[in-house]
């Protein structure tokens, strides 16, 4: 593989690869904020 | 008593007879960046310990960065271990709010721009002709990220390290200058008087900000074990700034962590750039008298024609390491230049030997290839 085809694979892998990523990411935030939902301090005193 | 007087007075010279063109540029060069520093205040946290590592390395016959030189020691400890980065990652993730992230997940995905940034710079420094990895490293300069573009240098092209810390710090810091006259080109008036409010964004749980450095440590690192460090260092910072438990930990981190690490890493990337180093990169190969040491051999092995035997073989090896100058690896040469001077009777033999056997360190560190032309010398 010469030096060209190498930088255009990487860049071209290693971009889809990164937004890839990163809306997995953006999909695993979303996650936790679903098992760990805010409540508000006063609904949780009243809870407590 | 006249010729013990006579030495004394040349020793007191012998630091200034010892400066050579790369030592005064390289010296000139130190005094800017530290000039840039402090009076234009660019980057001065790390220009400043760059440039006087810069000085310090350059002083002749200090030798601070050679095997017992205090710089060494801890470039060394902290660069070719890549601890130092590190230690300034806890430091940036113990400062970094993740909560309009968190609240926000699609703008996760304007980390892309930085990464395209990478590549487009990794793209033009192949068509420059540069080596893989050196490409590589210097790719990173295109994310503007400091940290990051130390860690891989040092991990792939620590031979490339002062350059591309250099170039990353100085990118960085000019950007206020380089970014308002292309926003201006690409926007108009109007637009740029738009007052943006802020939005009204769902709040955020503290069990949601303990969890996110935790979970996302875990995935990224599953999925990129190589960058486990990177990701592992910024997380675990963050970690200790959302538990609320461990303040002095997180104070450490935001302060003496990342002040100490900053200063010795700059100190560091200062003291890679020795001016033999940057002369072994750009000169050709050097111009050894090799007489006295064939005719030492001759004289051992008592043959006639063993000095003209030794001066063909010095021949040799000159013509195999001058086919292989461009493609060595710039570190390698100025590690084994010096080292095949040190004994004062250098030969040619020992610098292709000393050369090989860096190589063959290289490659069993898994480096050897992009740093040559994969052949090495033969």
């Amino acid at each position: 593989m010469d030096n060209w085809t190498f930088g255009w694979t990487l860049a071209l892998i290693g971009a889809i690869g990164t937004m890839l990523v990163l809306w997995i990411m953006s999909l695993l935030i979303l996650l936790i904020r679903k098992i760990f939902p805010y409540v508000p301090e006063d609904s949780a005193a009243k809870k407590g | 008593m006249e010729s013990t007087l006579v030495a004394g007075l040349q020793g007191l010279f012998l630091g200034v007879l010892s400066l050579s063109i790369g030592h005064v540029t390289m010296l000139a060069i130190a005094c800017l960046l530290l000039y840039l520093g402090i009076s234009k205040g660019y980057e001065p946290l790390l220009l400043v310990p760059i440039g006087f590592g810069a000085i310090l390395v350059n002083i002749p016959l200090a030798d601070m960065m050679g095997k017992e030189g205090f710089l060494r020691f801890f470039y060394d400890a902290g660069v070719l271990t890549e601890v130092f980065p590190l230690l300034i990652f806890i430091g940036i993730g113990a400062m970094t709010d993740f909560q309009p992230l968190l609240q926000n997940p699609k703008i996760i995905l304007l980390g892309a721009a930085g990464q395209f940034g990478i590549f487009l710079t990794l793209l033009l420094a192949l068509a420059l002709g540069m080596e893989r990895l050196d490409a590589v490293a210097v790719a990173i300069i295109g994310a503007c990220d400091g940290p990051t573009a130390i860690y891989v240098s040092s991990k792939f092209a620590p031979n490339m390290l002062g350059a591309v810390s250099v170039a990353a710090y100085s990118y960085m810091s000019l950007v206020p200058l380089i970014q308002p006259p292309i926003m201006r080109a690409l926007t108009t008036q109007k637009e740029r008087q738009i007052v943006m409010g802020a939005a009204k964004l769902q709040p955020i749980s503290r069990a949601t900000k303990i969890a996110f450095p935790i979970i996302v440590t875990i995935f990224a690192s599953i999925l990129a074990p190589k960058g486990a460090p990177l990701i592992g260092t910024v997380m675990l910072g963050n970690l200790l700034r959302e538990s609320g438990c461990v303040e002095r930990l997180k104070s450490a981190a935001e302060n003496e962590i990342t002040n100490i690490a900053t200063l010795l890493l700059g100190l560091c990337i200062g003291a890679t750039m020795a001016g033999g180093l940057a002369l072994a990169a750009v000169d050709g190969v050097p111009n050894f008298n090799v007489d006295p040491s064939c005719q030492a051999a001759a004289q051992q092995a008592a043959a006639a024609d063993s000095i003209t035997v030794c001066r063909n073989s010095e021949q040799r090896a000159r013509d195999e390491i001058a086919r292989q100058w461009r493609q060595l690896n710039a570190a390698d040469k100025a590690q084994c230049v010096p080292a095949a001077a040190a004994g004062g009777n250098p030969t040619y033999t020992e610098l292709l030997t000393c050369l090989e056997m860096a190589r063959d360190i290289r490659q069993l560190h898994g480096q050897g290839q992009p740093t040559t032309t994969g052949q090495g010398v033969k």
